[in-house]
């Protein structure tokens, strides 16, 4: 398998046309192989200005990734407040664990390109690809503890 | 004629575009440009003149994508260990090519010598005149029982009618082999038809999820999470659906087929094959296949201890097949009523002989399905 593994490696591996997915906190050290497979489900939308990404109370399968743009989120977490979501960061992650339905409402504040991620093609993609997946999650884990620990900080 | 069709087409199109138009005006308040009626009006007869030119090939694309759906998961375990996708699929082609000539090196000439004899029985007139089907051991006991019950009571005449019942019937199954030979035409389209599979099936299995990501990028935003559900849960059925029934399919011919043989059953190979694509059909295919080899029996006068170990090793593969096999294969079981199969096979042949009996049932299975993931998901996004 390795004689083999390296040898397609070598000729065959496509170049590094992925890397800008390493921008984002969730695929921060993945490797261009796993970028590259990764690549194929992610689904790049470009949303206009004050167009709804998702309404609350709808069921729930995709998850955004923010290139580029601001994305104005309410009543996220139950909390009742708005949040303003930058590039870089992500969208809907949060509810993807845990909820069947969207429990918050997304509206695009400027004209914004997201990385939409489905759920089952994520949880296939882990499945397929166990150690590739392990380090998905953890950066997720890592993303929620930061997510909270700002939080507490807050109040 | 084609064209008279577009023309005819395009008229009605234009027409009610026209009042279409007429009527956003009115209610809107909004002018619409010529540019954009143009422009619809091309858009419009390039689909119809699409659809018109590649309607033969459609066919094509279906048979690729169930080839697809039962060969991607190899491609994408070899693609997951560092080869080129490409690489992988001609890895695959060459595994799945070498298996299936093995298989065809080492039972395709038995299979031919099997089904030449059955066809030498049903053809010949002279080996198989109504009087040699008479010797047949099963046919001759009830031609003799009959006799006796026409002692008894003379004027039926059972015998009589039942020399006319094999007389026909014989006469329609010399003439299959002639309907068989006139159709040859049919014969090369596929032939035709089975050599540009693998083609079409290679360029989708390489670039699959690029076409389907490009496709997915004509959806609005406002559908497109709800198409990405429809989509997945209509995937993962047709999927497991698809491969089950393929290795199913397999899986039962090979079992059936070291069962018949070790019973010594004639033409064992055949009907083993028989056996394994009629239990596509679920509750009645495998009592089929119990059915075809016991009259292969009949035929060919064995004992009935022969028959009752058919019976019984029969069953034994449907046993195999229903706990081990298929709780592998992780497919899920046809949810339908017996009498709804029933009458599916049934409209199936009525509607297209016994290919479409076999089609019939997996395709109003997944029809069914259909509808059933878009009623469902249409009403949790309110849209229905």
């Amino acid at each position: 398998m390795s004689f083999f593994g390296n040898w397609f490696k070598v000729h065959f591996s496509p170049r590094d046309r992925c890397a800008f997915l390493r921008d984002f906190p969730i695929f921060q050290n993945l490797s261009s192989f796993e970028l590259n497979l990764l690549v194929n489900i992610l689904h790049k939308r470009i949303y206009k200005a004050q167009e709804e990404i998702f309404t609350a109370g709808n069921p729930l399968e995709l998850a955004y990734l923010i290139q580029s743009g601001e994305i104005r989120v309410l009543g996220s977490l139950g909390t009742g407040k708005e949040t303003l979501l930058k590039g870089k960061d992500c969208l809907g992650i949060i509810d993807m664990f845990y909820e069947q339905n969207r429990s918050s409402s997304a509206i695009a504040q400027k004209e914004s390109v997201l990385w939409a991620l489905s759920k089952t093609e994520l949880e296939d993609f882990i499945r397929k690809n166990p150690k590739t997946g392990i380090r998905i999650l953890k950066n997720i884990c890592a993303y929620l503890s930061r997510y909270l620990v700002s939080n507490v900080h807050q109040e | 004629m084609l064209y008279y069709i577009l023309g005819i087409n395009a008229l009605i199109f234009i027409l009610a575009l026209a009042i279409l138009l007429y009527l956003i005006q009115i209610t809107q308040k909004k002018r619409v440009s010529i540019t954009a009626v143009f422009f619809y009006t091309v858009i419009f007869l390039v689909i119809v003149g699409g659809i018109a030119f590649y309607k033969q090939i459609f066919s094509y694309v279906l048979v690729s994508m169930v080839f697809v759906y039962l060969l991607n998961p190899w491609v994408s375990w070899l693609e997951r260990r560092h080869i080129a996708r490409w690489v992988s699929i001609l890895f695959v082609y060459i595994m799945f090519g070498g298996v299936l000539a093995f298989f065809t090196y080492r039972y395709f000439p038995e299979l031919i010598k099997q089904g030449n004899s059955l066809l030498d029985l049903l053809r010949s007139e002279e080996i198989m005149a109504t009087k040699q089907i008479m010797q047949i051991p099963f046919v001759h006991s009830i031609n003799v029982f009959l006799g006796k019950i026409d002692a008894e009571i003379p004027m039926l005449n059972l015998t009589g009618s039942f020399h006319d019942a094999v007389e026909n019937t014989k006469n329609f199954l010399g003439n299959l082999p002639m309907k068989i030979i006139d159709n040859y035409q049919m014969i090369i389209g596929t032939v035709s038809f089975v050599a540009t599979i693998p083609l079409i099936s290679f360029f989708l299995l390489k670039d699959g999820y690029k076409l389907r990501n490009d496709a997915m990028k004509l959806i609005p935003n406002r559908y497109f999470e709800l198409c990405q559900i429809i989509l997945h849960r209509l995937d993962e059925t047709v999927g497991t659906y698809l491969r089950a029934m393929f290795y199913e399919v397999i899986v039962v011919s090979i079992l059936a087929s070291i069962v018949l043989t070790l019973l010594d059953v004639r033409n064992a190979i055949l009907i083993a094959i028989t056996a394994g694509v009629a239990n596509i059909i679920p509750y009645f295919g495998p009592i089929m296949g119990v059915a075809v080899a016991l009259l292969s029996i009949l035929i060919y006068g064995g004992p009935l201890s022969m028959m009752i170990n058919v019976i019984i090793g029969m069953y034994l593969v449907q046993v195999v097949d229903n706990n081990i096999i298929f709780p592998v294969v992780v497919g899920k079981t046809i949810n339908m009523h017996p009498l709804l199969v029933l009458l599916t096979v049934l409209a199936g042949g009525w509607f297209g002989g016994i290919l479409w009996m076999l089609l019939s049932v997996p395709l109003v299975y997944l029809v069914y399905r259909i509808v059933q993931v878009l009623h469902e998901n249409l009403k949790k996004f309110k849209m229905i």
